[in-house]
C-alpha cells in the first residue's frame, strides 16, 4: 500500500530547516529523555552490562539505552504521507529534528548523572548507585560523561533520522548488516551450540572473543559480508514470495509440499546437531506451542477470553502424574504414557464441559474475569490440604517415569528425546487447528467472535459450538502438560501459576491472534528468546526483566500492530479498517465504480456488470 | 384451517411499557406481506419476538401448526424463519463466501471428525455448501459473486451488505423470510435498485413467503400481496394490501393528512398542506 502511496502522491515540496516542528520535537525529546532515565534506574545497564556483544566496545546493557534514541529520532522525523496531500521532501530539516530529539534525551540523561553524583536516594531506588554513574561516565568523570551522553544520544538521533534521508538501497545494506551484527551477536550461545554440533568450532572460535561477545574484526568482516548479502539478495527474497502466493491451483500445491518437506525435515534433522541447552529450549518452546494453539482456537478463533487457560495445562499434568507414577499418594495404577494419554484427553474434556458450562454463557469481560477465577481455583485446589491426600498437597508428585518407548526412553534428561515428542504434538497441533479453521465448526466459531446475537439468529448454536472450542482447547493443554510432567519428572500446583495463563495469551496476541504461523512465530520469539515463566530463553540475561519485556511488548503491540508479528492479511486489514476504507475511497476506484454501474443497472435491462 | 405463521394475542412488555399489546396475525402461503408503521410501532419487536430473541409476556406464536414460543433463536431458525436486521449486521471480517457459508450451519451438521479425518461426507458437504452458497449468491447479479467472493464483507458498499444480508439469510433455507427495513438508509437510487431486487423476489415462485418491515410505502415492491399496519403496538389493519394502505388509515396513523397515490405496483405519498 505504501508503494502506490508514495507513486502517487507526486506533489512534494522542500521544507527549510529552520521549519522545525518544535512542540513535536520538545515532546519526543522528553519522551526519550524519560525512557532513557527508565531504563537506567530499572537497572538494565548495570545488570547486562557483563553480557557484551562486541569485544571492547558494546554490551547488552549499553545497548539497552543505546536504541532509545535511535528508535525515536527515527520516529520523530517520520511524515505520514496522506493521499493527496503535498509531503515534506526529507531532508536536513528531519536531520535536524533526529539531533535535536537525541540531544533532549542525551541532556536527561546528563541530569541523571548530576543527580546521582549530588544526591543519595539508594534508598527507594536500588538503581541509584556508583556503579551507574560509572558505567554512564565510562569512569572518566562527571563533565566528560555529561557531554559523552549529549554527544552519543544526538548522534543516534540523527542517525535514526537519517534512516528517512538516506537512499533506499543504503538503507536496506546498513539495515540489513545491523540487524545480522545484533543477532548474531545476541544468539552467540545458540550459535556456539550449532556449530559445535556440525564440527565448525573454528569458525566461532574466531568470531567471539574468550569473555563472549564478537571481536572488532570479525563484527566488521561479518557487517561487510552481510551488507554485500543484502546487495546479492536483495529483493530475491520479496519477489520469491510474492511469486509464491500468486501461485495457484497445482503448482500452488506442488510448491507447499516441497516448503512443507523442507521444514519437516529441517526439524527433524536439526535437533541432531543441537546441544542439550539448545534441545532443551527448543522443546520449551514447543510445549508452549501447543498451549498457544489450544489457545488460539479459544481466543483467536472462538473469541472467548479465557484468562484460567492454565486449569487444563495442569489437569494434564496432574492426570498424567497420578497415572504413571509410582509415588502418586492415593492411587497409582502406574499405566504407560500411551494409556494415560487417552485418559488425559477424557479428563481434559470433561474438565473443559464441566468450567466452560456455567462460563460459556457469560460475555466479554465478564468471562474472562469467571475463566481467571477458575484458573486459579484449580491451583489452589491442587495445592490444598483437603486433596493433599490424593495430589500431594504443595510437595506435588515426583518420581514420574519418562516415556516408554520400547527402543528408547523419553526423559528429561535427554532434552532431544523430548524435542521430538514435543514436535509430533504440535504438528498434530497445527494440523487440528488448520482444519478446523476451515471447516463448518471454524466458520462457526468466527461467526461467533464477529457477532454472537447475528451467529445465533443464523442458526449457529452458539453456546454448545462455543463449549466444543473450550473443549478443544482445553485437550490440546492437557497434552502440553502431559508431556511437560513426563519431562520435568514431577509435578507441582506452582508450575500452574496465573503468569503463564498471561504469557500463553501475550503469545498469541504478538504472534498474531487467529493466525497459526503467527502463534507459531510468538512462540519463538518470546519463549525462545525472553524465555517462558520459569523457563530460560536465548536471552538469560533479561531473566530479570523478562515479564517487564512481557507487558512493554504487549502494550506497544496493542498500540502500534494489534494484528500481531505475523497477521493474516485479512486481520490486519480488519485492525486497520479505517484507514484501509480512507484509501478506498480517496482513490475512489471500486466503490464510485460500483455505484455508477449500480445506477446504470436500474435504468438499463441487465445488472451485470464486468468485475472492475 | 392452518397457516404458515400464526400469532395470538402476542403482548411484549419492556419494563412496563408494552411494546406490542395482544398482536393477531397470520401469514399464508404464497403472501408476501409489508409490516408498516411509524417508529415505535414495534415493528422490528414484532420480528425479535418471533425469532425468539425477546420472550413474550403473553400470546402464543404457532409456525406451521407448532409453538415456537420460547425457543432459542437458533432453533427457530432451524425450524426455517430467517432475519435479516435493520442496521446491517454481517460478519464483517469473514469473506462474503464464508458469510453465506456460515448460515448452512443449522442445514448440515459435520463437526471436529469429519473435519480432521477429511471423511469423503466430510468433503461432499463442503462442496455442496459452496455450490449452495455460489448459488444463493448468483441472485443478485454479478455484484457478489468472482473476486467479491473472497472480499471481506466490510470492504462491500453499503448497499451490497444489505445485499448480502439478504443472501445470508436465504441460505438458511428459510420457510419464512422477515427482512427487516431492508431499504434503510439507502439513496435513492439504491433504494430503487433494492426494491427492483425485493420485486425480483417475490415474482420467483422458489421464494418463500416474506415479510418485509419498512417506514415508508414507496418502499414497497410490486408484487407484494398483503400489509400489517401498526401503530404503538396494536394492529390498526391487516390483509390485502389494497385494503390496508389507504389514505385515511395512513393519515391516522402518522397523525398526518396524506395523499395516497399508487401507480405500476408502486405506492407513493405526500403530505397535503403543512400537517399538523
Amino acid at each position: 500500500m505504501s508503494a502506490t502511496m508514495t507513486s502517487t502522491s507526486a506533489a512534494t515540496y522542500r521544507p527549510r530547516v529552520s521549519d522545525q516542528d518544535w512542540r513535536r520535537i520538545a515532546t519526543w525529546g522528553g519522551l526519550c529523555a524519560l525512557f532513557l532515565i527508565l531504563v537506567s534506574l530499572i537497572g538494565m545497564p548495570v545488570g547486562l552490562d557483563r553480557r557484551i556483544l562486541i569485544h571492547p566496545v558494546l554490551s547488552l546493557g549499553y545497548l539497552s539505552l543505546l536504541w532509545i534514541p535511535l528508535v525515536l529520532g527515527y520516529v520523530v522525523s517520520k511524515h505520514v504521507v496522506l493521499e493527496g496531500m503535498a509531503a515534506p521532501e526529507p531532508g536536513a530539516r528531519d536531520l535536524v529534528t533526529g539531533l535535536v530529539t537525541g540531544a533532549i534525551g542525551g541532556v536527561g540523561l546528563a541530569v541523571l548523572l548530576l543527580g546521582i553524583d549530588n544526591f543519595n536516594i539508594r534508598d527507594p531506588l536500588v538503581n541509584w548507585s556508583p556503579q551507574l554513574l560509572s558505567l554512564l561516565t565510562y569512569e572518566r568523570g562527571l563533565g566528560f560523561g555529561a557531554v559523552a551522553c549529549i554527544a552519543i544520544c544526538a548522534f543516534l538521533g540523527l542517525v535514526g533520522s537519517s534512516i528517512h534521508v538516506v537512499p533506499a538501497t543504503v538503507r536496506r545494506v546498513v539495515s540489513f548488516a545491523a540487524y545480522g551484527l545484533l543477532l548474531v551477536s545476541v544468539l552467540e550461545s545458540a550459535i556456539s551450540d550449532l556449530s559445535e554440533g556440525f564440527g565448525l568450532e573454528w569458525l566461532t572460535d574466531i568470531m567471539f572473543a574468550k569473555r563472549g561477545g564478537l571481536t572488532l574484526i570479525s563484527s566488521v568482516v561479518l557487517a561487510l559480508l552481510l551488507g554485500a548479502l543484502s546487495v546479492v539478495f536483495g529483493g530475491r527474497v520479496k519477489s520469491a514470495t510474492t511469486r509464491y502466493r500468486e501461485l495457484e491451483g497445482l503448482e500452488r500445491q506442488r510448491a507447499s509440499t516441497i516448503l512443507f518437506v523442507v521444514v519437516a525435515a529441517l526439524c527433524i534433522v536439526l535437533p541432531l546437531f543441537l546441544g542439550t541447552i539448545m534441545n532443551e529450549l527448543l522443546a520449551n518452546v514447543g510445549l508452549f506451542l501447543l498451549l498457544a494453539l489450544g489457545l488460539n482456537i479459544v481466543v483467536g478463533l472462538a473469541g472467548i477470553l479465557d484468562l484460567g487457560y492454565v486449569a487444563f495445562f495442569a489437569v494434564g499434568g496432574y492426570t498424567t502424574a497420578v497415572l504413571t507414577s509410582a509415588d502418586s499418594p492415593f492411587f497409582a495404577p502406574e499405566l504407560h504414557f500411551g494409556i494415560t494419554l487417552v485418559i488425559v484427553v477424557v479428563i481434559a474434556g470433561i474438565t473443559g464441559l464441566v468450567i466452560g458450562a456455567p462460563v460459556i454463557r457469560m460475555r466479554g469481560d465478564y468471562l474472562a474475569i469467571v475463566t481467571l477465577g477458575f484458573g486459579e481455583i484449580i491451583r489452589l485446589l491442587f495445592m490444598s490440604d483437603w486433596l493433599k491426600p490424593y495430589f500431594g498437597g504443595a510437595q506435588g508428585i515426583t518420581n514420574v517415569p519418562g516415556v516408554d518407548l520400547g527402543f528408547a526412553t523419553i526423559k528429561g534428561t535427554d532434552p532431544r528425546s523430548v524435542f521430538y515428542l514435543v514436535l509430533v504434538f504440535c504438528a498434530l497441533a497445527i494440523y487440528i487447528s488448520w482444519r478446523l479453521q476451515v471447516s463448518r465448526l471454524g466458520r462457526a466459531w468466527m461467526a461467533i467472535r464477529e457477532d454472537e446475537q447475528v451467529a445465533e439468529a443464523m442458526g449457529i448454536n452458539t453456546v454448545n459450538t462455543k463449549l466444543l472450542a473450550f473443549v478443544v482447547g482445553a485437550i490440546l493443554a492437557s497434552f502440553s502438560g502431559a508431556i511437560l510432567v513426563a519431562k520435568v519428572g514431577s509435578v507441582f500446583p506452582n508450575s500452574f501459576m496465573i503468569l503463564v495463563s498471561i504469557i500463553i495469551l501475550v503469545v498469541v496476541i504478538v504472534g498474531g491472534m487467529g493466525n497459526i504461523l503467527g502463534v507459531i512465530v510468538g512462540s519463538f520469539v518470546l519463549i525462545g528468546v525472553l524465555g517462558g515463566p520459569r523457563q530460560p530463553g536465548l536471552l538469560q540475561e533479561f531473566q530479570t526483566f523478562k515479564l517487564l519485556i512481557y507487558g512493554a511488548l504487549l502494550v506497544f503491540m496493542m498500540l502500534k500492530r494489534p494484528e500481531g508479528l505475523v497477521p493474516s492479511a485479512r486481520r490486519s486489514q480488519e485492525l486497520h479498517q479505517e484507514e484501509f476504507l480512507q484509501d478506498v475511497w480517496l482513490k475512489g476506484e471500486d466503490h464510485e465504480a460500483e455505484e455508477a454501474s449500480e445506477h446504470a443497472a436500474e435504468t438499463g435491462p441487465g445488472g451485470d456488470e464486468p468485475p472492475t | 384451517m392452518s397457516h404458515l405463521l400464526e400469532i395470538r394475542n402476542l403482548k411484549i412488555t419492556f419494563g412496563g411499557l408494552d411494546a406490542l399489546s395482544g398482536l393477531d396475525f397470520h401469514v399464508d402461503e404464497g403472501e408476501i406481506v409489508s409490516v408498516i408503521g411509524p417508529n415505535g410501532a414495534g415493528k422490528t419487536t414484532f420480528f425479535n419476538a418471533i425469532t425468539g430473541m425477546v420472550e413474550p409476556a403473553d400470546g402464543d406464536i404457532i409456525f406451521e401448526g407448532d409453538s415456537i414460543r420460547g425457543l432459542e433463536p437458533h432453533q427457530v431458525t432451524g425450524l426455517g424463519i430467517a432475519r435479516t436486521f435493520q442496521n446491517v449486521r454481517l460478519f464483517p471480517n469473514m469473506t462474503v463466501l464464508e458469510n453465506i457459508m456460515v448460515a448452512q450451519h443449522c442445514r448440515t451438521s459435520q463437526l471436529v471428525f469429519g473435519a480432521l479425518l477429511q471423511t469423503r461426507a466430510f468433503k461432499r458437504e463442503e462442496e455442496e455448501i459452496r455450490a449452495r452458497a455460489e448459488n444463493v449468491l448468483g441472485f443478485f447479479g454479478s455484484r457478489l459473486i468472482g473476486y467479491r467472493l473472497e472480499q471481506p464483507a466490510f470492504v462491500l458498499s453499503y448497499a451490497n451488505r444489505r445485499r448480502l444480508e439478504i443472501a445470508r439469510a436465504m441460505a438458511t433455507q428459510p420457510r419464512l423470510l422477515l427482512l427487516d427495513e431492508p431499504t434503510a438508509a439507502l439513496d435513492l437510487g439504491g433504494r430503487e435498485a433494492l426494491v427492483a431486487t425485493l420485486a425480483d423476489l417475490a415474482a420467483d415462485p422458489s421464494t418463500p413467503p416474506m415479510v418485509q418491515v419498512t417506514h415508508h410505502v414507496e418502499e414497497i415492491p410490486p408484487g407484494f400481496t398483503h400489509a400489517l399496519l401498526l401503530e404503538a403496538g396494536r394492529v390498526v389493519n391487516a390483509g390485502p394490501l389494497a385494503d390496508v394502505v389507504t389514505e385515511q388509515a395512513l393519515s391516522s396513523c402518522y397523525g398526518l393528512d396524506l395523499r395516497l397515490t399508487q401507480a405500476a405496483g408502486r405506492w407513493a405519498v405526500r403530505v397535503n398542506g403543512s400537517g399538523r
